[in-house]
């Protein structure tokens, strides 16, 4: 009996597609039910951020309660930066309660990046032990052992990073993020599918679920700005040869045609288990890139 | 070791306003190995103090110079209590530990603290100082090849690296090293990468009792050999 | 050096040994010391030009012009200051 829609789907063998929306910097949601609306019945699932690059926005708990109330399948995205595992403990039991049952497990952006510089960063967990402590809460207890009235269930996901520089750390904490419980992983921006080949080659090991994220780029600047400030992108030098070819006023036509053949490829190559898209600040183009993918009405 | 940093003078010049006969206060331990409140510096700051305030054409105060061997020691802390007669505040140069210390001890007197201590840390190189430890009250650098990640990465997680790491270097400050990078490569250096996949539970952030206290008198006391 | 300032001097000018000087590292050490004076007389709200050093020794370096150059300046400085209260008066 699967803890969620999301779940199920998970375990069905098809090509999965999830999305992610940014919450607005302040209480006037419009925007974001106007996106949840637009993509709940395209995908399957919709991430909603928490705070993503450290920059104050209203909360990912409140984003997925809208997709839900809204009839689309949400999926919470939890960072430890912020609060400390009473807090988090909470929000799980929250969450749960309302009939939200997939979360991201994330350590979260450093204080340092966002627009609130001298706050104090928590950490008093990070991403493994994040999900170890779900996985104890759906056992019957909190993570001091007490008993809890009604043990959520969950189902679990994590990031992890293929192309990174530097790979084998990520890989030996992909590995540690497994046993402590995760069922799917969102990964960072792919950009090059030989890195994506080879992650996988080792990842298919594991009985988890990868989803490819894919990053829309409107411009060989933007590419190249997140490169430079955003942490967990790495931008590959043909990519953004290949924005620059674009004609003036045809960036984010050219970021679609890019992303769209990686979604294709991946799917027809059979390359991983979904994918991921990020079209950061720009969610009104989601339908558009998924059409480019032939990836229209897949969805039930 | 304790390193600090001398508060800017404005700030020191501020603080001392309602205070006619100021006794500045340095600290022959870390202070003095770090340049920051040792027995020199406290008359340059003395000097510096006095051109101020004939430059600036206010303020009337009178100082004087004093540096023990540690603020932190009673031991220390009892030669000054004839000193402070006809004084009407202390301007301390020794550490937050120091400061508090004297304050403690002269309960009539305002203790300004003249430095900002910052962190317990080591010399890299001549006369440049780098943070390397937390206190935390449990070393697991016996984990981390001797290398700390409470200190040295910014997030302080003990299953490391997070994704921002690019180039070996944090997301957060482009000059500094992720330490789960140098943990990583340390431990693969001396064949224990083992004990980076081990799962690490949460930290402790216990803070009671609240200021921690260590009795150490029989260890004292018992002094080298055999006891 | 401070004390020059406090005694009423404008601008304090250092003379120490180049090359040829019987200990080591002079210049390292006398550029350190001007290096954490100029940034206390920034403090003070001195301008840091009023402290020049001048190593001798050096071939082509006359002590006398750069001497010249840095009373001329530290003048500029005096009459700068003298007008700034003027108008504040």
């Amino acid at each position: 009996m699967a803890n969620s829609l999301f779940e199920e789907k998970l375990y069905s063998g098809e090509f999965l597609v999830t999305t992610e929306i940014g919450p607005p910097k302040g209480a006037d949601t419009s925007e974001m039910v106007h996106h949840i609306d637009l993509l709940k019945d395209k995908v399957d699932a919709i991430n909603v951020t928490d705070h993503q690059s450290s920059v104050m926005r209203f909360p990912s708990i409140g984003g997925c309660l809208l997709v839900k109330e809204h009839g689309g399948e949400p999926i919470l995205q939890v960072t430890c930066r912020d609060r400390n595992r009473l807090a988090i403990q909470a929000e799980l039991l929250l969450a749960y309660s309302r009939g939200i049952g997939n979360v991201l497990c994330l350590t979260g952006d450093s204080v340092d990046v966002g627009d609130h510089k001298e706050a104090k960063p928590v950490f008093d967990l990070d991403s493994v032990q994040l999900l170890k402590m779900a996985r104890t809460m759906e056992s019957g207890t909190d993570m001091e052992g007490n008993e809890l009235k009604g043990a959520p269930k969950f189902c679990l996901g994590a990031s992890v990073h293929p192309e990174a520089d530097f790979i084998e750390p990520q890989l030996l904490k992909f590995e540690k993020k497994v046993a402590a419980g995760a069922q799917f992983f969102q990964t960072q921006g792919i950009f090059d599918l030989a890195s994506l080949r080879r992650f996988m080659q080792y990842a298919s090991q594991f009985d988890v679920k990868i989803l490819a994220g894919i990053i829309v780029m409107a411009s060989a600047r933007m590419a190249r700005y997140m490169n430079d400030n955003v942490p967990g992108i790495i931008v590959s030098q043909s990519i953004i040869d290949e924005l620059a070819t674009a004609e003036k006023g045809k960036g984010l036509q050219k970021g679609i045609e890019i992303a769209a053949r990686l979604i294709k490829t991946i799917k027809e190559e059979n390359l991983c288990h979904g994918v991921h898209i990020m079209a950061v600040g720009n969610e009104s183009i989601v339908p558009d890139i998924l059409e480019a993918a032939q990836l229209v009405g897949v969805r039930p | 070791m304790i390193v600090a940093e001398q508060k800017p003078l404005e700030e020191i010049r501020r603080m001392i306003v309602p205070y006619e006969r100021v006794l500045i206060i340095g600290c022959g331990t870390c202070m003095t190995v770090c340049g920051t409140g040792g027995e020199r510096e406290v008359s340059f700051l003395h000097n510096a103090l006095r051109v101020a305030q004939a430059k600036s054409g206010n303020g009337t105060h009178t100082f004087s110079e004093y540096t023990l061997k540690r603020q932190c020691d009673p031991e220390f802390l009892d030669l000054l209590v004839d000193k402070v007669g006809d004084v009407d505040a202390i301007l301390s140069l020794g550490c937050g530990i120091g400061v508090q210390a004297i304050a403690e001890r002269l309960l009539d007197l305002s203790v300004l603290p003249g430095v900002n201590t910052s962190f317990m840390g080591m010399a890299s190189e001549w006369g440049i100082w780098d943070e390397r430890c937390a206190a935390c009250g449990d070393c697991r650098l016996e984990e981390t090849a001797g290398i700390c990640p409470i200190t040295r990465c910014t997030k302080g997680i003990l299953n490391g690296p997070c994704a921002g790491t690019k180039n070996g270097k944090c997301e957060a400050n482009k000059d500094m090293d992720c330490a789960w990078v140098l943990i990583y490569k340390r431990l693969e250096r001396l064949e224990q990468l083992e004990k980076m996949r081990r799962y690490r539970p949460p930290r402790n952030f216990r803070t009671i009792p609240r200021p921690k206290r260590i009795m150490s008198r029989a260890d004292i006391a018992v002094g080298g050999d055999n006891g | 050096m401070l004390r020059a300032y406090e005694m009423g001097a404008e601008g304090v000018f250092i003379a120490g040994c180049g090359e040829q000087c019987a200990r080591e590292d002079t210049a390292f050490w006398v550029g350190q010391r001007v290096e954490k004076v100029r940034k206390t007389l920034v403090q003070i709200g001195l301008q840091s030009e009023r402290l020049q050093a001048f190593l001798l020794g050096a071939p082509n370096e006359d002590p006398a012009r750069e001497l010249d150059r840095f009373a001329e300046e530290i003048g500029g400085l005096y009459l700068a200051s003298v007008m700034v209260q003027e108008v504040k008066r």
